[in-house]
């Protein structure tokens, strides 16, 4: 964890402490302790944590187990922290921490344990945006894995309709910062409503006339209708032109090959 | 991470004055020119003007469509494009889109990101005047912390505490310094940390002087 514990942490959690179990046994008040529970898997302390959820119930046990899990997750556990997610009552947050394992920005985690948290994402849309998301961070930090990410979300999401639009933009992105336009623009003409173009226009117009496409993305911008999507169409463009010329001349934005 | 690019949020206020009644004359140089990159000029001037002339084009037809556009997003894409105005050493376009909605909440986002890109570009003390130029506020307030944070993020740490004393509310002020002590803390810079602190116990003490009053 970024702060660790501290002789001023430990002694501001052992007055806290106190008057957590103090409100649990005057006033049956058990949200002190899921904080209490939550600090200590942050700080690092899992035991800790673990002890507390004892004196928890249902999902008032849910915010303990989730921070446990990512703390599992921040030290590579993966196997423990998908233990931990799995104790987790509530679907939604369940997910939610399951999608945090998956793209935990440690490098102790491999593609196949974020693969495999995210396979137990219970809801299909999530399941799919942290797919796209995982994709779209892999291309970001240049981690040829993308490739073998962006196959399974066709595998898994090229059908479903309308639940995966917002991942076909997160997609259609990623194929843009690997500098395969083509692709970005099929998946593009796939997201029917002008709000789901902007942010992905936005980016590859952007990524074309950085490259030095400038007219690729205009014309991306001309065949816009909506005035929305067009209007940050343009802005990618211009934006685009204007890091092009603040590049170092002989810069060059090669993609990376699969 | 939903966006790649950022939406630039810095929030400032409405400004009293169009731009030709500035005080002070715009400057002439073109930020992007003389940027840390330093590579524009051993490139052909020509081809550069062209394409800055291109990016100015693309965004006055972007300002176009901004009324077209839902009027929830209308703010922040006039923020965003004054922003690429001032990259693209167009200030004078900058500055009339910061207006062009004529909400003093759309000109406050604007104003906040023209004066960052100025602050990108090494042109400060353009920045402080014009964030000068708008009436105070909170939002004002936010712009002068964003660009202490960035000019004490790059180590320039007086120029941070200078932007810092235009922030109106005192309240704001120390704890604005502390956080951007630990900035300079975690780039190994501990005689700026150091300097930083020393700003935000001279406030606090400044603040209980006040009160005792």
């Amino acid at each position: 964890m970024d702060i660790g514990e501290t002789p001023e942490t430990s002694f501001a959690l052992r007055r806290f402490s106190a008057f957590a179990y103090r409100q649990k046994t005057d006033r049956g008040e058990t949200s002190y302790l899921q904080i209490l529970a939550s600090t200590k898997a942050r700080l690092g302390d899992i035991v800790g944590a673990t002890e507390i959820i004892g004196e928890l119930s249902g999902t008032s046990a849910d915010f303990a187990h989730m921070g446990i899990a990512e703390e599992w997750a921040w030290r590579g556990s993966i196997a423990e922290a998908m233990t931990a997610a799995s104790q987790i009552s509530d679907t939604r947050l369940r997910d939610s921490t399951l999608r945090e394992i998956a793209l935990n920005r440690t490098d102790k985690i491999n593609l196949s344990d974020s693969l495999e948290a995210i396979n137990k994402i219970d809801d299909s849309p999530a399941r799919s945006e942290a797919l796209a998301t995982l994709a779209l961070e892999q291309a970001q930090n240049g981690n040829p894995a993308v490739f073998h990410t962006l196959e399974r979300w066709h595998a898994s999401f090229e059908g479903a309709s309308e639940f995966a639009k917002d991942a076909r933009g997160t997609i259609a992105v990623t194929y843009g910062l690997l500098g395969e336009f083509e692709q970005a623009r099929q998946v593009l003409d796939t997201l029917p409503d002008p709000e789901s173009r902007t942010w992905p226009l936005w980016n590859l117009t952007s990524f074309l006339a950085s490259r030095g496409r400038t007219q690729e993305a205009i014309d991306l911008a001309n065949q816009e209708e909506s005035a929305q999507p067009k209007l940050h169409a343009l802005l990618g463009t211009a934006q685009g032109i204007l890091d092009r010329v603040s590049q170092p001349k002989d810069s060059t934005n090669e993609s990376f090959s699969k | 991470m939903r966006r790649l690019l950022a939406v630039l949020v810095v929030v400032g206020c409405l400004s009293q004055e169009t731009p030709s009644q500035l005080s002070r004359p715009i400057s002439s140089e073109c930020p992007i020119l003389k940027s840390s990159h330093g590579s524009a000029e051993t490139r052909d001037q020509a081809d550069i003007d062209e394409q800055l002339s291109q990016a100015r084009q693309m965004l006055l037809k972007a300002r176009a469509l901004i009324h077209d556009i839902p009027e929830s997003h209308q703010e922040v894409a006039a923020a965003n494009m004054s922003g690429q105005l001032v990259r693209a050493c167009d200030l004078t376009d900058a500055l009339a889109t910061a207006r062009y909605l004529k909400k003093p909440e759309a000109e406050a986002f604007a104003m906040g990101s023209i004066a960052w890109q100025l602050v990108n570009y090494r042109d400060t003390t353009q920045a402080l005047f014009l964030l000068q130029t708008t009436a105070e506020s909170q939002s004002r307030d936010a712009s002068y912390e964003s660009i202490a944070r960035k000019l004490i993020e790059k180590g320039d740490v007086d120029q941070g505490l200078e932007a810092t004393h235009f922030i109106k509310d005192p309240s704001r002020v120390a704890d604005i310094l502390i956080r951007l002590a630990s900035l300079r803390t975690h780039a190994g810079d501990q005689l700026g940390a150091g300097r930083v602190l020393a700003g935000a116990l001279r406030v606090g003490r400044d603040s209980d002087k006040e009160r005792s009053r």
